[in-house]
């Protein structure tokens, strides 16, 4: 305790360097993955590459991909723009196929009927087809949030600042403390990131949670239909 | 009035979808396409709002080819139901209501304002306008549906199987519910159904289609039944079942209807009640029977079905 006291400078910068490197990839990868799912969701030849390809990506183990990065970039072996790059990388192997099955489970039934009622295109994308595919969307990218988050760390052993700094020194040093904040800290940063998605997604997505009574008296019957849909 | 002038669609297969489609649908009156499916009837409903493009022939709404018009634009000027609703589950009950004025630029407030008045118009309660389409039953998703067609005030209704998903008492209601509505509003309504007691029900005009949107038959649902075409259109309509051939047997001093199986389906009233082109709100000259009897029951209403 007398360690976390001592150091609560040093525990803040690196949580502050862990969120730096975090949401930037979070939030790259969701909205790199939107386009390229929505294109694959329709043409199946680009669907099998994507497949495939984010494959592969996740295959590649992280640290080796944080050392050989600097080299193809030319960037720093400590610059927190590789962990940023790399991790929207991993992102993308991850968000994109939970994308396209994401807008592949979008009803026909609810888009057909979106274009008969004079959606043009780009509306029927924006206000039909992008909110049905929400729910999907957001399971993906919590994930995604939460395995970022935890992949920042790795960083730490090339000794790029983030929590994952806190136990690499602290098992050098012998710190339990320090270790231990290091740990703690990076789950309740990822539960805190997850918390906030799921709260964002009840905010943007009410007719969600409408069967729990959000919107009045739904009755058995809604509660079971939308048991069934969830 | 909606012209369907030499109408085919492929989609390179050796089959078409339909070829040499040709019929014309009359203003302000419901002629209904009814076939199994593979007759290409949904097809032919889509080309009307240009959802499909004919790869031959052209459709015309009063003259002027459809081909010609922004697809957007005209879909916003037509009305479209179709089988399970097709509402949009994120909307709102009212909002799904108010889709096309919003989109067509009307105010969100005087849009709901409309769209509460036309959920009534369906028989729904105003209450049911913040509930989510999930929250409600199938009928009245089915009447949502109807109320969003209104919303815009077009002059065409589409209606693909609107009522196919519903339970049968539930269908029964939803179209005295559209028989009334369209007496009050005159439509012209294209209306697309595998079920032909609806569309003896609902049709003012019926086209049974063969396979390929070859029209086997097309008339009064009274020339019809009176006088099938073929083969095919009777035993479409089941005429050789028993189903349509009814006869009057006397039971302590009423005189009953049964079927061909001789089940019992209704009484026969003497009196004059309203004709059939009266209730339907169209005026179809020739098509009024003249015995002044008619039966109760028969078709899609018989008293089996009821509760």
């Amino acid at each position: 305790m007398s360690w976390i006291l001592a150091n609560l400078g040093l525990i803040g910068s690196q949580l502050g360097a862990h969120l730096l490197q975090a949401l930037p990839p979070i939030l790259t990868s969701f909205v790199l993955a939107i386009p390229l799912a929505r294109l694959a969701a329709r043409a199946s030849w680009l669907r099998g590459v994507v497949g495939v390809g984010s494959g592969l990506l996740y295959a590649i183990p992280s640290l080796p991909l944080f050392i050989v990065l600097p080299i193809l970039l030319g960037t720093g072996i400590r610059s927190i723009a590789n962990v940023i790059i790399a991790l929207t990388l991993y992102g993308l192997a991850l968000m994109v196929p939970g994308a396209i099955s994401a807008f592949a489970s979008v009803g026909r039934d609810a888009l057909a009927s979106a274009t008969a009622q004079g959606y043009a295109p780009a509306a029927r994308f924006w206000q039909v087809e992008l909110p049905l595919a929400g729910p999907a969307l957001l399971a993906t990218l919590r994930v995604v949030a939460v395995s970022t988050v935890s992949l920042v760390t790795v960083g730490g052993v090339l000794g790029v600042p983030s929590l994952g700094m806190l136990f690499v020194d602290g098992f050098q040093r012998g710190i339990l403390a320090e270790i231990l904040t290091g740990v703690v800290l990076t789950a309740a940063l990822a539960l805190v990131l997850d918390a906030l998605l799921v709260a964002a997604g009840r905010v943007l997505m009410p007719w969600t949670r409408a069967g729990a009574g959000g919107v009045g008296a739904g009755g058995v019957e809604a509660a079971t239909a939308a048991e069934a849909s969830a | 009035m909606i012209r369907f002038e030499n109408v085919g669609k492929s989609y390179g297969g050796a089959t078409p979808a339909v070829e040499g489609f040709s019929c014309t649908i009359p203003s302000h009156t419901c002629t209904v396409l009814v076939g199994t499916s593979g007759s290409g009837k949904t097809t032919l409903l889509r080309m009307v709002n240009r959802m499909v493009d004919p790869t031959s022939g052209r459709v015309l709404i009063d003259d002027e080819d459809v081909a010609t018009v922004d697809p957007v634009a005209l879909r916003r000027r037509i009305g479209y139901v179709m089988q399970s609703s097709g509402l949009l589950p994120h909307r709102t009950v009212v909002d799904n209501v108010a889709t096309v004025p919003v989109l067509t630029g009307t105010p969100r407030r005087e849009a709901r304002a409309r769209a509460l008045d036309l959920l009534e118009m369906v028989g729904l309660d105003r209450d049911l306008g913040g509930r989510y389409p999930a929250q409600l039953s199938g009928g009245q998703q089915q009447r949502v549906g109807v109320a969003r067609a209104l919303a815009a005030d077009p002059n065409i209704l589409l209606m693909d199987e609107p009522f196919g998903a519903v339970d049968p008492i539930v269908r029964a209601e939803l179209q005295d519910e559209l028989a009334r509505l369209q007496q009050d509003l005159g439509k012209t309504i294209l209306f697309v159904t595998h079920d032909i007691d609806e569309a003896f029900r609902l049709g003012d005009q019926v086209i049974v289609l063969r396979p390929g949107g070859v029209i086997a038959q097309a008339g009064t649902p009274e020339e019809i039944l009176a006088d099938p075409a073929d083969d095919f259109v009777g035993s479409f309509i089941g005429a050789g079942s028993g189903k349509r051939t009814l006869r009057v047997r006397e039971v302590e001093g009423r005189r009953i209807v049964v079927d061909g199986a001789g089940s019992a389906i209704g009484v026969l009233d003497d009196g004059a009640g309203p004709s059939r082109a009266a209730l339907r709100g169209a005026a179809s000259p020739g098509t009024d029977r003249a015995d002044g009897e008619r039966a109760h029951g028969g078709g899609a209403h018989r008293a089996g079905e009821r509760p």
